[in-house]
């Protein structure tokens, strides 16, 4: 059966960042990258089932009246919260990425030479985090199914041991 | 020289390939951009000036033209406040020297590539 591959959106109205990244992400990571080029674009493509998306701030430069990073990280994670997103953007102030994060960004990229390794990491990072997350799951599935089948157990054998009482007692009756 | 290849050159891995199409990407969104500009001082259209500045600061970026760094900050900052706007035909008239100068010379060694 062949490997599912992970889905990753790209939105950034710069198509010259977006190629970059674009070639950058295809040659270290075995993926299926879709751009888009405003958010809302890419807010109707959510049925694709992307587990990350790379968010640029700054979207106006080609529709003016395209959302802007932080309108559209807020709808995509009332849509679907599970989607990791990490936002880039060519401004460095703290206040801009720290409403970013509060608003549910997993990180805060700034555009730079940089950039590009950085991203790589925090996907590595996501990867290690999804990983770590599914086998939590995994666990918790598996200590709930232990501990199901240990409360049969102890249940039958209190019953069984009741079932022993009263047959005795009735032996001697 | 304003212009700087090493990063392009790192970045590819000297894929040349590619170090043509994003020159070729710059020179097309740079043009285009300094038209924005332009036209948006002729408008006084502040937003849409800061807007173009914005883009440009990273495209500078990749092709090293770091000389253009400081001027792009100011023209975004003074159009998105709205502040020393006085300083914006000085500042704008330094950043198309520097960004026609860097086309002229990606122009030059595109064919030597």
């Amino acid at each position: 059966m062949a490997k599912m591959q992970k889905i990753v959106f790209l939105i950034d109205d710069d198509p010259m960042q977006t190629q970059m990244l674009h070639d950058y992400l295809d040659d270290k990571f075995e993926l299926v990258l879709h751009t888009y080029s405003t958010g809302e674009e890419a807010l109707e493509n959510l049925h694709l089932n992307p587990e990350l998306i790379i968010l640029d701030y700054h979207l106006m430069s080609v529709n003016k009246s395209a959302e802007d990073g932080v309108a559209i990280l807020k709808a995509l994670k009332e849509k679907r919260p599970e989607i990791q997103v990490v936002m880039l953007s060519g401004q460095d102030k703290i206040q801009i990425a720290v409403e970013c994060m509060k608003h549910g960004a997993y990180d805060y990229v700034v555009k730079s030479e940089s950039a590009f390794m950085r991203i790589e990491n925090i996907m590595n990072n996501i990867g290690e985090h999804m990983r770590t997350t599914h086998l939590l799951k995994m666990y918790k599935r598996g200590l709930t199914i232990a501990l199901i089948a240990i409360g049969v157990i102890i249940i039958g054998a209190v019953i069984a041991v009741k079932m022993g009482i009263a047959t005795a007692n009735f032996v001697v009756f | 020289m304003v212009t700087n290849l090493t990063f392009l050159n790192e970045f590819t891995r000297g894929d040349v390939s590619k170090v043509k199409k994003y020159i070729q990407m710059y020179l097309d969104m740079a043009a285009q951009k300094l038209q924005v500009i332009e036209e948006g001082m002729q408008k006084k259209d502040y937003e849409s000036i800061k807007v173009a500045a914005h883009t440009l600061k990273s495209q500078t970026k990749y092709m090293g033209i770091s000389v253009a760094e400081e001027t792009i900050i100011r023209i975004e900052r003074y159009c998105g406040e709205q502040t020393q706007l006085h300083e914006l035909p000085a500042l704008v008239e330094e950043l198309t020297k520097i960004v026609l100068q860097s086309m002229d010379e990606l122009k030059g060694v595109l064919p030597t590539l």
